[in-house]
């Protein structure tokens, strides 16, 4: 084929040169921004002793707006010949294909946002990269802007196509919307309500994976909690640029198809007209859909509100029509659409209710399941606090590391196999029983469930989240059937052999921070003391069966000092495994103690214990104290500083409050060595945790003390004088 | 040449052109009058290759116009709704025009702007509409095209620049047997410049001739006689209109004007005048014989266009 007719130069500088006034608008935004915040950053107070470690979320922010508003504002701004005659009659004339035209003005508008993107990302990177307290990864910057710009070709893609069969610049919106969003939205509320009605059974991630828009990074981030994580993985890549090149491929037939008379008609045909229009009105539609479903989940009765959301959707496809067209003659035209959106309705909501039925109900047989496994699930307390992490921990999906040593472990083992589904049995009989505690009973603490994958003799494959807390038939827990199956395992245990050495690791302490020193310390002292243990007592600690234990009452949940985190790559997945730091690991213990509760440090405890009216005065600040004990509520204090004054808000009993604190803070013992001694001989504690403004970190403030006699009945007064 | 063959053009319902054949010549100034909605923008469209026929062809020297750059590189349009980039003003768009025509021509096109005298620096929203429209031409003369549309062009001009404009028009035409097809209104606009004319009525080429056979093959003619005499006297002639007012009749003859002449010397008149006629009436006469009223044709009509 003829070059000239596939692109051309001139016609693409042409390009460039009608978006250089947005580009070079958007490009000073966001030079400056990758100026200014770097600036700031170095006017902050800084610890001297470490380097952070930042991602682009924090360095360069606008790079998502690249995405989001630039590409689709250069789009509409270069393809806008379309919605005006004359403006479609001149380019419809000039001596070059359609083709041609379309792709060198698209080249245009995708070398705009790459300059403006990877100038400004590069000037962000080198700026940090020179700052001294900071520490940039490109390996952890890069793929976030791969990502942004893969997304930013979809997007100019999706909007040229939608400009491709709409003549106004309204209905390049609204059906640029409807590219990108509608399908998406549609699945996303399919999915969720079968995910709703089913409890949480299924879990996410596994339910209909390939409508899972995690892998579409043009809308990722309004589905997906852990969305922008999703920019940093191939699989997102690969799946955003297809839809890209789908968009494209359909943007160019239909651009050469084009009549330049289409222009300011709000589409090409009467039938794609309706189409838009059934689309937008079904999108609101999915509204009273959930609540339906909803209502049929919750028996609320709020046929009421259902109607009234019908009567809006009503209202919307009229209101589109008349918008988009600015005609009212044509609405008696377009009322025989209400059936089509009626029947969808209908169609979506049996379709629901089916599917979710079913997926319900579903409990094989022993004798119908070849094998299971435990499969890797995306802990929501993980994605809560990836923000926290998010400096030091690579960004992506982060899985727990037993669940990855489990994924490929098949378990044939009949007795289990009965187990397991004698425990869903059990959640799916707990469930439709009690559809109303459901939250409270699937996600309270989600640790005590595991997702499994159960493969049928007929090939298919279902994953379900069970509790493994529950007693089955053989009257064991399910947990300690499968740790004594994994136990057995060759494969599994030898995995257990190669935690990683420090080099490999990103270690994260939830109380307190420290520095590479502390942490390498602290990890080698946990090896040590992990080296010691039987091959059981490393199935369990791995397997973290400390978190079903404290619900036996077996494991005092607060007497660990603080929790470690690692962080590291197996087989080719992020994972982390949760250390709580207690006396079961001496050698840990003993190193954290020496860190945290120095000799200096135990004695500046007592004397705020001690004073803490004082205290309080001295630090001209609000100050709280929480005290914990297994299976009790926290009794908690709040002291308030105003105008030189100190009032404990919350009791009545100030004084004998400030007493009681008084007496206890003599039973901690004046020296590091002394207090290590005292936890490790107990069992059980009390924890005060001492918060103020004045400390970065709550948990700087944090003191264990062994639940004597002294202690406990020190506790309860305290419990009595609130 | 520039060969239409059974167009029909469609939007909606409504059908704009209606089976349209014609041939326009290489190097020539075609011109097309017609009222609001009769289809003349709509034909300048489908043979500039904007539009694309329902029905039938449009080929210019022989190739098929629609999505063909090598035909279109040889085309320029002066639309009656211009186009131009917002906020630009004549410099840009000649980069413009320069992007999009290999045969754009920066020194031709300063020059023009200089004969008109327009600022080229100057944003074209604040020229006047007489002002855009020359600038439109200018840059559709400064492409050197082969073939030159101009559609209801020299409405908004003056007389001073419509002269001007005709002047390098037939400048092209002449040097560089350039062909241009002019629309408009106006059937006095057209005469002094194009060499064919078509009549189009919705949708339909009523008619279309060449100008100079047009002017001659039509004729005047006064005639008297001493004696009554009837219309018959006159039946071997051909005659498209004949009135009479007392001895006076008046005839509207097509033919060869000598031999007319002599035959109706032949019948002793006492008085014969033999007159020209303008475009105009000869227009008017040969609607008329065709069944329509040329007035309504030309001032009337819908704006369905």
């Amino acid at each position: 084929m003829n070059k000239k007719k596939i692109f051309s130069r001139t016609l693409y500088m042409e390009g460039i040169r009608q978006l250089r006034i947005i580009g070079f608008i958007f490009l000073i935004i966001y030079v400056l921004e990758a100026v200014l915040i770097p600036l700031n950053r170095a006017s902050l107070n800084h610890n001297p002793s470490r380097s952070t470690m930042i991602g682009i979320n924090t360095m360069h922010p606008v790079i998502y707006l690249t995405y989001t508003v630039l590409a689709p504002i250069m789009t509409l701004y270069l393809f806008r010949f379309l919605t005006k005659r004359n403006s479609s009659d001149f380019y419809h004339s000039i001596p070059h294909t359609r083709t041609c035209l379309y792709i060198s003005y698209i080249a245009a508008i995708l070398t705009w946002v790459g300059v403006i993107l990877f100038v400004s990302s590069g000037i962000s990177v080198c700026i940090f990269s020179w700052l001294p307290y900071y520490s940039v990864q490109l390996s952890m910057v890069i793929p976030y802007i791969i990502g942004v710009f893969t997304a930013s070709i979809g997007v100019v893609c999706g909007v040229s196509l939608a400009q491709c069969i709409t003549g106004t610049v309204l209905s390049n919106i609204i059906v640029s919307g409807i590219i990108f969003f509608f399908p998406r939205l549609l699945t996303f509320a399919i999915t969720e309500n079968i995910l709703d009605k089913t409890y949480g059974l299924i879990p996410g991630e596994y339910f209909m994976p390939a409508l899972n828009g995690k892998y579409n990074l043009i809308t990722t981030v309004f589905f997906n909690r852990n969305g922008l994580s999703d920019f940093t993985k191939y699989s997102s890549w690969i799946y955003t640029f297809i839809l890209a090149i789908i968009y494209f491929a359909a943007g160019l037939y239909l651009f050469n198809k084009r009549h330049s008379e289409n222009a300011e008609n709000p589409a090409s045909s009467r039938w794609l007209q309706a189409v838009y229009r059934i689309c937008i009105t079904l999108a609101f539609c999915l509204i009273p859909i959930c609540t339906i479903c909803q209502d049929y989940l919750w028996s609320t009765n709020d046929l009421t509100g259902i109607f009234t959301l019908y009567c809006i959707a009503v209202v919307i496809y009229f209101l589109f029509e008349i918008i988009t067209t600015k005609t009212v003659r044509n609405l008696l035209k377009v009322v025989p659409g209400l059936i089509v959106i009626a029947v969808l309705n209908i169609g979506i909501i049996f379709f629901i209710n089916t599917v979710s039925d079913y997926q319900l109900n579903f409990c094989p047989e022993s004798s119908e399941v070849a094998y299971i496994n435990s499969q890797t699930y995306i802990n929501s307390a993980i994605l809560e606090s990836e923000s926290k992490f998010f400096l030091v921990a690579p960004s992506d999906n982060t899985y727990r590391f037993s669940d990855i040593l489990c994924e490929n472990i098949k378990i044939d083992d009949e007795k289990i196999i009965a187990a397991t589904l004698e425990a869903l049995e059990s959640d799916i009989e707990h469930l439709q029983l009690n559809p109303e505690l459901s939250y409270e009973y699937m996600y309270r603490d989600s640790s005590l469930f595991r997702t499994f994958a159960i493969h049928m003799k007929n090939g298919r494959t279902y994953y379900r989240r069970i509790n493994v807390n529950q007693t089955v038939a053989s009257s064991s827990k399910l947990y300690t059937m499968i740790n004594s199956y994994l136990s057995d395992n060759l494969k599994y245990t030898e995995s257990l052999e190669h935690l990683p050495d420090f080099k490999d690791t990103t270690i994260n302490l939830s109380d307190k921070n420290a520095t590479n020193t502390q942490k390498n310390h602290l990890y080698n002292a946990f090896l040590e003391d992990y080296a010691t243990f039987s091959t059981e007592e490393k199935v369990n600690f791995i397997a973290e069966n400390y978190l079903y234990r404290r619900y036996d009452n077996d494991f005092n949940y607060y007497n660990y000092v603080d929790v470690m985190t690692v962080y590291f790559s197996f087989k080719g997945k992020m994972c982390y495994l949760d250390i709580p730091i207690t006396p079961e690991l001496p050698n840990t213990f003993k190193t954290y103690l020496n860190y945290y509760y120095d000799d200096d440090s135990l004695k500046d405890l007592k004397n705020i214990l001690s004073h803490i009216e004082d205290y309080v005065l001295e630090i001209r600040e609000s100050f709280d104290i929480s005290v914990d004990v297994q299976g009790e509520q926290s009794i908690d204090f709040y002291y308030s500083y105003t105008n030189d004054s100190v009032e404990c808000v919350n009791t009545t009993h100030q004084s004998e409050v400030s007493d009681i604190f008084n007496k206890l803070s003599e039973y901690i013992p004046d020296t590091t060595a002394e207090y290590t001694d005292s936890l490790m001989e107990c069992d059980s504690y009390i924890k005060i945790v001492l918060q103020s403004y004045e400390y970065d970190n709550y948990a700087d403030n944090t003191i264990l003390m062994p639940m004597t006699y002294e202690v406990s009945e020190l506790y309860k007064q305290l419990g009595d004088s609130k | 040449m520039i060969k239409a063959a059974n167009v029909t053009k469609t939007f909606d319902k409504f059908k704009a052109l209606n089976n349209i054949s014609c041939s326009i010549p290489k190097g020539c100034i075609y011109g097309m009058v017609g009222s609001n909605g009769a289809g003349k923008s709509t034909f300048l469209r489908l043979i500039t290759g904007v539009y694309k026929p329902d029905t039938g062809a449009i080929t210019i020297d022989d190739k098929n116009v629609w999505e063909n750059p090598e035909v279109k590189e040889t085309v320029s349009y002066v639309p009656d709704d211009l186009y131009f980039l917002p906020g630009a003003n004549m410099q840009r768009m000649a980069k413009l025009y320069a992007a999009v025509y290999n045969n754009f021509d920066m020194k031709h096109f300063n020059y023009l702007t200089k004969s008109f005298e327009l600022n080229p620096k100057k944003p074209l929203n604040h020229f006047s509409k007489g002002m855009k429209r020359q600038a439109a031409i200018i840059l559709a003369l400064s492409c050197h095209s082969d073939y030159m549309f101009f559609d209801e062009t020299f409405d908004g001009l003056d007389p001073v620049m419509r002269n001007l404009i005709k002047k390098l028009i037939c400048e092209d035409v002449i040097e560089r047997k350039a062909t241009a097809i002019i629309t408009s209104h106006s059937l006095r606009e057209l005469e002094d410049t194009c060499d064919q004319l078509s009549l189009l009525h919705k949708g339909g080429l009523v008619l279309e001739s060449d100008v100079a056979n047009l002017k001659t093959s039509l004729f005047k003619i006064q005639i008297a006689f001493s004696e009554p005499y009837e219309k018959e006297i006159f039946s071997d002639i051909e005659m498209l209109h004949y009135s009479r007012h007392g001895s006076v009749a008046n005839m509207i003859v097509r033919g060869d004007k000598q031999l007319t002449i002599a035959r109706l010397k032949s019948m002793n008149p006492i008085l014969m005048d033999v007159l020209p006629l303008s475009l105009e009436e000869v227009f008017t006469y040969e609607m008329e014989a065709l069944g329509y009223s040329f007035e309504n044709v030309v001032e009337g009509g819908n704006s369905n266009e």
